[in-house]
């Protein structure tokens, strides 16, 4: 949560500069991409070499895997209903929005790059709004919703900024379903928002 | 953009042969760290110069917070209908 408060914190510093000099010029296509592609590189890496990865694929059942497609199939579900209600925003935009499932950094850089920063902006926020609700709403849910429900809601931050709490409020057996579902999720993140806007 | 996925699925590759390097895991952690802080403040200076990003900000923010309350709900909804299935 603190972490997620700084970033923010850099996001509206960025905004605040952008906003007083307009005039400001700098050659951002070019550093940028370099630098996603080297986040890129290195989420992958962070991935790869995580120990926890294989150790739970090997683990895999079908329950476990279960959460992170419905966590897809759901979110892919709200974001048709909701493109019905507004004219906005198209499906495919929607549905790679959508498919950040909370990992605000990724996704909106990548969408950046291929859509602009209007729609990235509409990431960045909704998809720090999914971690920060699913964080405040886990007691709730799992009073109501029962013990899986933070997990689908918290999407990839499931393994990391949301984990603690629903340790606390699932249930310490429930960590290790919440970091597959964060780390399938995590995986799929690129492969899905870049898939759905070249729909 | 398929460089993305292509970058992507190399680090997991080396991620994955040099998983015994600890000392490479935590670099790597606090170095992505770094280039997102670096990433968000460059998104933030072109929404910064951006004047119709800064003139429909309000706008903007609802349109983000209805499609996270959809998105959820979708998930919840799914995760309900599944368990309840599976019960049967």
């Amino acid at each position: 949560m603190k972490g997620s408060l700084l970033l923010f914190l850099m996001f509206s510093f960025g905004v605040l500069a952008g906003f007083l000099y307009p005039e400001l010029h700098y050659t951002k296509t070019d550093i940028s991409v370099i630098i996603l592609f080297l986040l890129m590189f290195f989420v992958g890496l962070n991935l790869g070499s995580s120990k926890e990865l294989i150790d739970i694929l090997k683990k895999t059942d079908f329950q476990i895997l279960a959460i992170p497609l419905i966590t897809i199939t759901g979110t892919s579900i709200g974001m048709l209903v909701f493109s019905f209600l507004q004219s906005s925003y198209s499906l495919k935009e929607l549905l790679a929005v959508g498919s950040g499932f909370g990992y605000y950094s990724l996704s909106s850089m990548i969408i950046s790059k291929i859509s602009g920063e209007m729609l990235a902006v509409v990431a960045l926020l909704s998809n720090i709004f999914r971690e920060i609700i699913s964080i405040i709403l886990t007691p709730l849910m799992v009073k109501y919703l029962g013990t899986y429900s933070p997990i689908v809601s918290a999407g990839a931050t499931s393994m990391d900024t949301a984990l603690p709490v629903i340790a606390k409020f699932s249930g310490p057996s429930f960590i290790l379903s919440a970091v597959f579902n964060g780390i399938v999720l995590t995986l799929l993140v690129p492969f899905l928002v870049v898939f759905f806007l070249n729909l | 953009m398929l460089p993305i996925i292509f970058i992507f699925l190399a680090g997991i590759g080396l991620g994955y042969l040099f998983r015994n390097f600890s000392r490479l895991n935590s670099f790597t952690g606090k170095f992505s760290h770094i280039l997102v802080f670096l990433l968000l403040f460059s998104l933030g200076l072109s929404v910064g110069q951006n004047e119709k990003i800064m003139q429909n900000i309000a706008a903007i923010g609802l349109h983000s917070l209805l499609i996270t309350i959809f998105a959820i709900a979708g998930s919840l909804s799914i995760m309900l209908l599944y368990f309840k299935l599976r019960k049967k």
